[in-house]
């Protein structure tokens, strides 16, 4: 009778233990998973402004792109260089090796 | 006990039956639709347009490109101005001269119309609008206007180079396509892939990361490296545009190639157009007359018929001519020189320098059709030169063993016989090119990022031999420095060249005012560095080719031989 009792009371706490257990577990997989969320959130977040940084980059790129395009414009270049007073020579002389070209005036 | 027992069946059962309803109506009846709606929430779908590639000038500088631009959009639900307001303040942007009253007014009207349709949630108003006039719309702070990125195709030398280059416009579903010239015939090439990207994201619109994200990057056109050199198109451009003027021309055609590899160097045609602003020209300016346009050489045809009969050995260069002593009658037609001016026993040489007609009818009878058309099929006559641009005619010869002997005459100096510009210079080039027929060809390379691959140049077949060719050249550096555009000649310079002045058929007859005049030459003739060829359609100052497309011909040579390096003799 006595033997029994104690089996009794020894069941009871290992239930007792056991249901600890799971509770702890279950707190745990729930912190966890709310970690885990809290850290998809912030690597989201994070991504997002990565994302955002590498479109502005992308943005300044073209816009440094579109910009030496322009300036490469040949036609460009020669009304700049009309601008400034500059005109195509009408004539190109050609001369002979040894033939005087300059003098320079004393 | 029973009776309560029977009523809680009953209770599960209707609600068991209610459940299977309801899922039935929102999985099967409704479950596309709300998949779509949930869809929508948690994920987001991003399309991204490939970017179109470039179109580079020999020295690797644009002459296409794509740009930045902006798609204009209303949401009229947002909007806080009146539509007239809010027109009278974006139409200014919006259009070429803000100057112009009566532009203003029409643009205000056509936005007005647009913003006043309340039943539309996103309505575009404006497509291509440059960044500069995006932040000028920003800065007004105008609630409801909202901005999309889209490309735009710039051409920095603007209509430089138009015929060549073609245009992008659109097609019926308002995708950008190439039309004409390079745009149009590697348009697959230069358009790329569009990408796409699906990602999960949480009620913050942020991104899931744990969850299927499908991603796929957008592949960017590939670029055009081509032979076009910017100097020389720049220079044949304008050079060509001041001969129109000068010479009261209707239109002109220019083109500069190497001949020893058959790049294009340049190609302009006139009247142009701007590829900018496309939709302000009429279609007839879109082809390319350089490869679409027929007509008959005349004289300059000339060469390609000497050149065939010295390679069949019917005559050689001291050969004299023992009919030429006056008019030929062939059936019922009569064949005259074009000054009525006849050189008995003429060597072959001077009839290519005397551009003599009759002499011509005595090499095309020595030769025969037959081989004639053999050489000039050879030659490129007859068939497509295959030119990597949108357009090309092929004006095709007259069926081998269908020849009359009218028809040999007149072809003797190119009339009765249609060509393309390009199958004429393609043709003169293998003269250059000691007899090697080279294909013509604008691009050079294709590349993409690291990546480059080289358009190798087709060499076909010789097609006469390097000694025929020689004494062919020896003829045009005669009628160079003698024919008839002696004057124009650049003492020095080491040039082998033909004009060639022909009427324009109308109706079955030759118009006898209207002529078509052309100089075809290279430079230097011993060891080429260019084929240009000059061709002005009905020139009003003078009908001749020697008063007019023979000086532009040497106008434009002038800053080839600088440009080249190419130095007088002496």
């Amino acid at each position: 009778m006595k033997r029994n009792y104690f089996k009794i009371k020894n069941n009871q706490k290992r239930i007792r233990l056991g249901a600890r257990s799971l509770l702890f577990l279950l707190g745990l997989f729930l912190f966890m998973q709310v970690l885990f969320s809290v850290q998809q959130g912030t690597f989201g977040a994070e991504f997002s402004d990565l994302e955002a940084q590498s479109n502005e980059l992308l943005d300044e790129n073209r816009k440094l792109g579109d910009d030496l395009v322009r300036s490469t414009s040949l036609l460009s270049l020669n009304e700049k260089v009309e601008a400034l007073g500059y005109s195509k020579s009408s004539e190109t002389l050609y001369i002979k090796i040894g033939e005087s070209f300059a003098q320079v005036l004393r | 006990m029973v009776i309560r027992l029977k009523i809680i069946f009953f209770l599960f059962l209707i609600a068991f039956l209610t459940l299977l309803g309801k899922l039935f109506y929102w999985q099967i009846l409704k479950g596309k639709e709300l998949s779509i709606q949930a869809r929508s929430q948690h994920q987001s779908q991003s399309l991204f347009e490939a970017t179109r590639g470039d179109i580079l000038a020999t020295d690797g500088s644009w002459l296409a490109a794509s740009s930045e631009a902006y798609l204009v959009f209303a949401n009229p639900s947002d909007i806080k101005l009146e539509p007239k307001k809010l027109s009278e303040k974006l139409a200014p942007f919006f259009i070429e001269n803000p100057d112009d009253k009566k532009e203003i007014l029409i643009e205000i009207d056509r936005l007005t119309l647009l913003l006043a349709k309340e039943d539309l949630i996103w309505v575009p108003l404006k497509h291509k609008v440059e960044r500069d006039i995006k932040e000028k719309i920003e800065s007004l702070g105008l609630e409801g206007i909202g901005f999309e990125k889209e490309e735009k195709r710039v051409y920095p030398e603007a209509s430089t180079a138009a015929h060549l280059l073609g245009f992008v416009g659109k097609d019926k579903e308002g995708s950008d396509v190439g039309y004409f010239g390079l745009e149009g015939f590697y348009d697959v090439t230069l358009s790329g892939r569009p990408g796409y990207s699906l990602q999960e994201k949480d009620a913050g619109g942020l991104p899931i990361l744990i969850e299927t994200a499908r991603e796929s990057s957008a592949i960017k056109g590939v670029s055009l490296l081509t032979h076009i050199d910017k100097f020389i198109q720049i220079t044949l451009d304008r050079e060509l545009q001041n001969g129109l003027d000068k010479y009261q021309a209707e239109s002109g055609i220019g083109i500069v190639v190497n001949p020893e590899n058959g790049a294009i160097l340049a190609i302009s045609s006139y009247p142009s157009y701007d590829p900018a602003k496309y939709w302000d020209f009429g279609n007839e300016f879109f082809t390319n007359p350089a490869i679409s346009q027929t007509f008959e050489p005349g004289s300059i045809f000339k060469v390609l018929v000497m050149a065939s009969a010295l390679d069949a050995g019917v005559v050689k260069p001291e050969t004299q001519c023992d009919k030429c002593s006056g008019p030929v009658n062939i059936d019922k037609y009569v064949i005259e020189t074009w000054n009525q001016v006849y050189y008995p026993n003429t060597s072959m040489v001077d009839v290519i320098v005397h551009s003599d007609n009759v002499g011509m009818v005595y090499v095309a009878q020595k030769l025969g059709s037959d081989k004639l058309y053999d050489y000039l099929s050879g030659f490129g006559i007859g068939e497509g030169t295959g030119i990597d641009l949108q357009g090309e005619a092929n004006p095709g010869l007259r069926d081998k063993g269908k020849w009359g002997l009218i028809d040999l005459a007149t072809s003797a100096f190119g009339q009765g016989v249609a060509v393309t510009p390009i199958q004429m210079i393609t043709a003169v080039s293998v003269i250059a090119n000691k007899g090697l027929k080279v294909s013509p060809q604008v691009v050079d390379k294709i590349r993409q990022d690291a990546w480059e691959e080289d358009i190798k140049p087709v060499i076909g077949k010789r097609v006469i031999s390097e000694k025929a060719a020689g004494e062919i050249t020896g003829m045009m550096v005669e009628a160079a420095k003698n024919g008839e555009a002696k004057w124009t000649y650049k003492r020095g310079f080491k040039v082998a060249g033909k004009t060639g002045t022909a009427q324009i058929p109308i109706e079955g007859h030759y118009d006898e005012e209207k002529t078509i005049a052309s100089y075809v030459g290279f430079a230097p003739y011993d060891d080429p560095k260019f084929v240009m060829l000059i061709s002005l359609r009905e020139p009003k100052s003078s009908p001749w080719a020697s008063e007019t497309a023979a000086p532009l011909w040497y106008e434009i040579a002038s800053d080839l031989f600088v440009y080249f390096g190419i130095q007088p003799e002496n």
